[in-house]
């Protein structure tokens, strides 16, 4: 699938027919939702979504009150199932939900008396007419594996109520028998019924969180927004410093003093030789690439605290170091210094992706963030802070407006934690926004795709948040099943 | 003024037509009880919500979905501090964008190519160009309400809340008010030829309605003629011009006004009427005549319906909106408009 910087589209082709401009390669969600079949919800709305296959946001409208939200709570039951998502569905009335993915593989969640049209799962044989059951099932490949939720939750619940009687002194003692063992449960059909991740982040976002102290819904916590992130970055400065640095140095200590014995360094001493050459130019090039990033991560304060508690004084390799290195190694240890230097490389990884992602959320808020000349920055100590226009003193994240706090909990949830998650469902982003920042809304929702590769499902109620991308909104299609 | 685009507020009211349009659809599923069949789905775009309400009396079909740009154009130009100048100009572009959207930046999935979007405007002072678009329909008269008073002739006989009020408006007092919003009409269409930016300020400002302008309608009622000069002093003092420049501008523009073509042959130098606009045509007065206009001499010439209306601007539109409820439906069978919207199905044959 290609993508069209300019126009802001997918292309089957590599060049836009609309502006001719070369459009890039993405590839896309491996899997994704097509179509969501909806059988009597609330005892009364029955209709079918579909979703354009080919884009990475799709929206959801329909009036207050026709379940978009709890369709929302039904798709994270089915694709993800978990005791916090069934928590969400009980009690909801419905006949039938169903969510067809984009390889034909299906998830669906039947209760009460159901009819087996409309669905390729025979559900009449499972359930009985006088007892309402939760049955979910999975298909794939043309083969179904049926969940009667009602009776594992019986039979396993006296089950492991036998069990925790033995083992009751092990449990956690803020959880309770039965969520301890529901949870237990879920997970164990999450792992048989689905390979895909969902992430909910509802219209309460804010308040949800302060209620809960940490939100179920998102792996930030808003009271301690700060603390959240700093902590973040301290572990990734950590797991840096004291992983790769020491790493790093201890080998080229190692290799330094191998170095230095005189039948080592003439037996392998050779600087005619066409492969020592190479193996110099090699070097050159992979230690300007890592002195960069080091320069650069010194810039961004994250070498400040533990480099000095590393061993060998915690001295860095740097530039004298290597130009010494260089000029008296051995073709056989600058070998085996461009070897650890390529795998130091590797590991950091990570830590410029975490590092990316922040530049990227703080671009994307700071550029909101423009009209009221504020700007978030991290500071010395690794914590996000708010510099405004006038003020010396940098202030805290929670004297951020509501929207404001909206905005970076909302973009935070998207950048952060959505790396290994298939399909985002966003309720009402609009909430406390001006109509400038829900416009640009699905443009950033783009922008942050190209990172972290999901379907974002968004229901809303604002024309701004839709802003012309008509060609976004699901197709509704109302069914009266009998 | 900000840097947003007309076509941003098109795409806007594009995506709140979708919001709207979803709800009604909703509202139409659950009253039929079953599925709709209808592959098409019609919508006309009108300028404002008196327009919507006429167009629900003629067409009588809630299948057809009648969407207004205005008021929900005004809210969000005011939000992104933008001019919100023209609605006219609005609808056009939103049913170019749809209708055409090759030549636009909005993109349409299969959800969309069953809509039927087909817009009417006001003729104002347009010498129309708009027959070639089959998808744009013009009002035949200057606006919806000239339309009204010119296709049904006794309307005024029947007003429904001047009945209810005991208020009768004599022929005479409509002929009055006719001649006074011509007068004030040709003014306009003067002011709408001016070149001059400046000048066209005065345009601008003479487009205001109600107490937004403070524009005494009652004071222009001069011997039964609309007088020019009192208009500009009246407009002039509404700009708060005070200084000696702007008294020079102030007879600048006089002098503009009245050498252009629509007025030369109709004032004479002192800025007095000829008097001679009983020898326009009757249709080719109502194209002259601006509705709103005609409503507000009306009532200023009428003290009871004043009384009964009352003077601001919604009393105004109150005034229009009994027009409307007053309105033979049958009356616009004649008019062009409702031909070029039978030929798109938009309306039902007689």
């Amino acid at each position: 699938m290609y993508w069209c910087e300019k126009c802001k589209h997918f292309l089957h082709d590599d060049k836009c027919s609309k502006c001719g401009q070369e459009a890039t390669w993405i590839t896309p969600v491996s899997n994704i939702i097509e179509t969501i079949k909806v059988d009597k919800l609330f005892s009364r709305y029955s209709f079918e979504l579909t979703f354009d296959s080919a884009e990475s946001v799709s929206i959801m409208i329909a009036p207050n009150g026709y379940g978009k939200t709890t369709l929302f709570h039904f798709v994270r039951f089915l694709l993800d199932p978990s005791y916090e998502s069934y928590l969400d569905i009980l009690g909801v009335p419905f006949r039938r939900i169903v969510c067809i993915m984009k390889d034909g593989s299906e998830y669906g969640v039947a209760q009460g008396k159901c009819k087996p049209e409309d669905t390729s799962v025979e559900v009449q044989e499972i359930l009985s007419s006088k007892d309402t059951h939760l049955l979910y099932w999975h298909k794939e490949n043309n083969v179904v594996h049926k969940w009667s939720l009602d009776k594992i939750l019986k039979d396993n619940l006296s089950l492991y109520k036998k069990e925790l009687d033995i083992y009751r002194d092990e449990l956690p003692n803020n959880c309770s028998d039965s969520v301890f063992i529901l949870d237990e449960l879920f997970s164990a059909l999450n792992q048989k019924a689905s390979k895909l991740s969902v992430k909910f982040i509802p219209a309460d976002r804010l308040f949800a969180s302060e209620e809960r102290q940490k939100s179920i819904y998102s792996d930030l916590n808003l009271n301690n927004m700060n603390e959240t992130i700093s902590k973040q970055i301290l572990q990734v400065k950590r797991k840096y410093e004291l992983e790769y640095i020491n790493k790093v140095n201890r080998y080229i200590y190692e290799l330094a003093i191998k170095n230095r014995s005189k039948e080592y360094y003439d037996y392998y001493y050779d600087e005619t030789t066409e492969e020592w050459i190479e193996i110099k130019d090699k070097l050159q090039e992979i230690w300007k690439e890592y002195s960069e990033k080091v320069n650069n991560y010194k810039k961004q304060n994250i070498l400040t605290e533990y480099y000095k508690s590393l061993p060998y004084d915690g001295v860095l390799l740097d530039e004298n170091m290597f130009e010494k290195i260089e000029s008296d190694c051995s073709n056989i240890v600058l070998t085996e210094i461009v070897e650890i230097l390529t795998c130091i490389l590797d590991a950091m990884k990570p830590i410029d992706e975490f590092f990316e992602r922040l530049d990227l959320l703080l671009k994307i808020i700071n550029e909101r963030l423009e009209v009221t000349e504020k700007v978030i920055i991290l500071n010395n100590e690794g914590k996000l802070v708010v510099n405004t226009k006038g003020s010396r003193k940098s202030l805290p994240l929670s004297v951020l407006s509501s929207g404001e706090k909206n905005d970076l909990f909302l973009f935070y949830d998207l950048i952060f934690a959505t790396e290994k998650t298939d399909i985002v469902l966003i309720d009402e982003p609009e909430i406390s926004w001006h109509i400038e920042w829900q416009m640009t809304f699905i443009e950033k929702i783009q922008q942050i795709w190209k990172r972290n590769h999901f379907q974002t499902i968004i229901a809303t109620h604002s024309p701004s948040i839709i802003n012309g991308n008509i060609d976004l909104i699901a197709e509704r299609v109302d069914k009266y099943y009998e | 003024m900000s840097s947003h685009t007309q076509e941003e507020i098109v795409n806007l009211v594009i995506s709140e037509l979708c919001q709207r349009k979803d709800y009604a659809r909703t509202v139409n599923h659950n009253a039929c009880n079953s599925e709709n069949d209808s592959k098409e789905e019609k919508v006309l775009f009108v300028e404002g919500k008196t327009d919507t309400d006429f167009w629900k009396r003629i067409l009588n079909d809630n299948t057809i979905h009648i969407h207004a740009v205005n008021p929900f154009v005004a809210s969000v130009c005011s939000i992104l501090n933008m001019k919100n100048e023209n609605n006219k100009a609005t609808v056009i572009e939103v049913c170019n964008a749809i209708n055409t959207p090759e030549k636009s930046s909005l993109k349409r999935n299969k959800y969309f190519q069953t809509w039927i979007i087909n817009g009417v405007i006001d003729r104002d002072f347009d010498d129309g160009g708009y027959d070639a678009v089959g998808y744009i329909h013009v009002t035949d008269t200057h606006d919806l309400e000239t339309l009204m008073i010119y296709s049904d002739s006794d309307i005024f006989k029947r007003l429904k809340t001047a009945k209810e009020y005991n208020i009768t408006i004599a022929d005479e007092k409509i002929e009055l008010a006719k001649r006074l919003s011509l007068q004030m009409g040709w003014i306009r269409k003067a002011c709408n030829r001016l070149q001059n930016k400046e000048e066209r300020m005065w345009l601008y400002l003479s487009q205001r309605k109600g107490k937004q302008s403070g524009l005494d309608y009652g004071l222009l009622n001069d011997h039964g003629n609309f007088d020019i000069l009192t208009y500009l002093r009246q407009l002039n003092s509404l700009l708060q011009y005070r200084d000696q420049k702007n008294d020079e501008s102030l007879v600048r523009i006089k002098t503009h006004l009245m050498s252009t073509a629509i007025l030369k042959d109709k004032i004479l130098s002192d800025g007095k009427w000829k008097n001679d606009y009983s020898k326009v045509d009757e249709f080719e007065k109502w194209k002259v005549i601006n509705g709103h206009d005609f409503s507000r001499f009306l009532k200023s010439i009428v003290p009871r319906a004043e009384k009964a209306y009352g003077t601001d601007r919604s009393a105004n539109n109150a005034l229009e909106i009994d027009l409307i409820q007053t309105y033979d439906t049958s009356k616009i069978y004649g008019t062009n408009l409702y031909c070029s919207m039978q030929k798109n199905n938009f309306v039902k044959s007689r």
